[in-house]
């Protein structure tokens, strides 16, 4: 595992902004981060880069643990938070070039940095003077510059134009073919979902599900059944090679994932003929946003 | 794992790496043309304001039939002037600006990000300044120098250098770099740390600590005036003056309280921005 977060725990008094997170990401996989606003995204960033330290539980990138390793750790992750901070008096190259001398890294990559996220390296404007997708696209190329394992963009195309927006993210996708492992945060379900491979979904410093993207977005077999006592129906399944998993959106519903050759039929019939009272039974085509949708409706005034 | 070594060549490649950045960052910004431009220019306009002062003064003196040798002292005196006040002022108020405008960008923030420490922060810092003012101080001494030689050429006399105060009047600036570096951090702020810069080296080293000695000596509490001899910006000062009167048990301790006082304004710094990093984000 690339990184390896365990029941990981930060207060603050007596709050609990992260409350026992346990994530992996593995070498290449691409990790959204989604949740409304106080769910603990920007603190689990904060831990993940050693600005924070963990109340209890570890964080381990690569199999080092972040605390006290920080600052090694942090040569191995490219991140964007938010918007860069640079040298405003500064053009992009300068301050590409500043990052590229603090950081011991060939000078020479700096054009192609610039080149990969459609910036001009013979541009003598201030960063000052660059439009918030300008300045964004520059951070991206400072994420990328220690060739990271690891890439982290927290809310990468807030505050953007619709232009800005496709830009940015026409810029991740094209980072996603270099096979690096990402972590995004951010609010606009459709870019974790073009970007993402998988979605982790916080509310209140905990983690309410994860799922595989494609699975969200499955159009095939998969089933969502409510039935009254539903873990002793995931029990029906155990022997006949049908998936079938808890669905965390409500408590008596669970998710089957059948093959082209298995019938959705003989599924309903197991369960009648075990005795169980189905409420429902329905194909799913949820997509990611309806699966949130559920969720955060599932979850709401809990704290 | 890296062993002993290793992880000191690592550590000492990052510092300079940190302290190669910084330099390159100063002369993109053109921080250096700025400094020098304004102490430099001053001490020629300085100079030549002198240089005619004396000159008018010798004519009159003639006139009135009272010629004697011209007393080239004064071009010390400004120099050290510079020294004492003029360079530590401009320098210290460069630091304050653009160490200021880092942390209201949070660009130490994105600094932290690429992985440096606090500590090759401040070290970086440092040098970088330090360098500037050393530079600043050998161009001035050239300058100087170069007036003083004339000058004692056509008034045939002789050319004696004041080495000691020539020596330690480099340390001001360096005082001046430290405690601004160390005030701007403190308050996180370019605006706020000039201004709290100006008032330690304008207002109370220019003028309440003269005065609070001027009033403890009339009170005659002469413990009060020893206590603001040794302020930072006067240890220079009270280290020519036990040297010139061979006292030097007394300069050895004043000279390591002067180099102290950078080491401890870089450690404060250090300590600030360790405990401070964490508040940076957003």
């Amino acid at each position: 595992m690339l990184i390896e977060v365990r029941n990981a725990v930060r207060k603050f008094g007596n709050k609990s902004a992260v409350d026992d997170i346990s994530l992996k990401i593995a070498p290449g996989e691409r990790l959204g981060i989604l949740g409304p606003n106080g769910s603990g995204k920007t603190t689990l960033i904060q831990l993940i880069l050693g600005f924070l330290k963990l109340t209890s539980g570890t964080i381990d990138i690569d199999g080092q643990p972040v605390w006290p390793n920080r600052f090694a750790v942090r040569h191995r992750i490219g991140s964007l938070i938010e918007i860069p901070l640079l040298y405003p008096s500064l053009s992009a190259r300068d301050n590409l070039l500043f990052f590229a001398r603090l950081t011991r890294l060939d000078l020479g990559k700096v054009d192609q940095l610039l080149e990969t996220v459609h910036l001009d390296p013979a541009e003598k404007k201030p960063f000052s003077t660059f439009s918030l997708g300008m300045k964004q696209r520059l951070g991206i190329a400072l994420a990328l510059m220690n060739d990271p394992e690891l890439l982290i963009f927290d809310e990468p195309t807030n505050g953007l134009d619709p232009e800005g927006i496709v830009q940015v993210r026409g810029i991740l996708k094209e980072i996603n073919r270099l096979g690096k492992s990402v972590i995004l945060c951010s609010h606009l379900l459709p870019e974790v979902e073009h970007i993402c491979d998988s979605v982790a979904i916080l509310q209140n410093g905990k983690v309410l599900a994860t799922r595989s993207v494609t699975d969200l977005n499955r159009t095939g077999n998969t089933f969502r059944a409510v039935v009254k006592n539903a873990g002793s129906a995931t029990k029906v399944f155990s022997e006949t090679g049908i998936s079938a998993s808890a669905d965390e959106t409500a408590a008596d519903a669970f998710i089957l994932s059948l093959t082209a050759e298995q019938k959705p039929a003989d599924s309903l019939k197991r369960l009648i003929a075990a005795g169980l009272e189905v409420e429902e039974f329905v194909r799913l085509n949820q997509g990611l946003e309806n699966f949130f949708m559920q969720l955060m409706e599932s979850h709401r005034g809990e704290h | 794992m890296r062993t002993g070594d290793n992880m000191n060549s690592g550590t000492m490649a990052e510092i300079k790496a940190s302290i190669t950045a910084e330099l390159h960052k100063v002369y993109r910004l053109k921080t250096h043309i700025v400094v020098l431009a304004v102490t430099l220019s001053l001490l020629v306009v300085v100079l030549v304001i002198e240089f005619a002062a004396m000159r008018y003064v010798a004519q009159q003196a003639q006139a009135q039939g009272k010629g004697g040798p011209a007393n080239l002292n004064s071009i010390w005196q400004i120099f050290h002037f510079f020294c004492q006040y003029v360079n530590p002022i401009v320098i210290a108020l460069v630091v304050a600006f653009q160490t200021g405008k880092e942390f209201e960008w949070k660009t130490f923030h994105q600094i932290q990000l690429k992985g440096q420490t606090p500590a090759n922060y401040v070290i970086s810092k440092l040098t970088t300044f330090f360098a500037l003012a050393i530079g600043t101080y050998i161009l001035q001494l050239v300058i100087v120098l170069i007036d003083y030689g004339v000058r004692t050429a056509i008034e045939g006399q002789s050319f004696d250098l004041p080495l000691m105060q020539i020596a330690t009047d480099l340390l001001y600036s360096l005082t001046a770099i430290s405690l601004a570096l160390l005030l701007t951090i403190l308050m996180v702020s370019a605006s706020v740390g000039i201004v709290l810069t100006l008032v330690y080296l304008c207002v109370l080293e220019m003028i309440i600590f003269p005065l609070l000695g001027t009033l403890s000596g009339m009170l005659d509490k002469p413990a009060v005036a020893t206590a603001l001899g040794y302020s930072p910006m006067k240890l220079p000062e009270r280290l020519v003056n036990s040297a010139i009167a061979e006292n030097y048990s007394g300069a050895i301790l004043v000279l390591v309280a002067a180099v102290l006082i950078p080491v401890l304004a870089g450690w404060l710094s250090y300590f600030v921005l360790n405990r401070r990093q964490i508040g940076l984000i957003r």
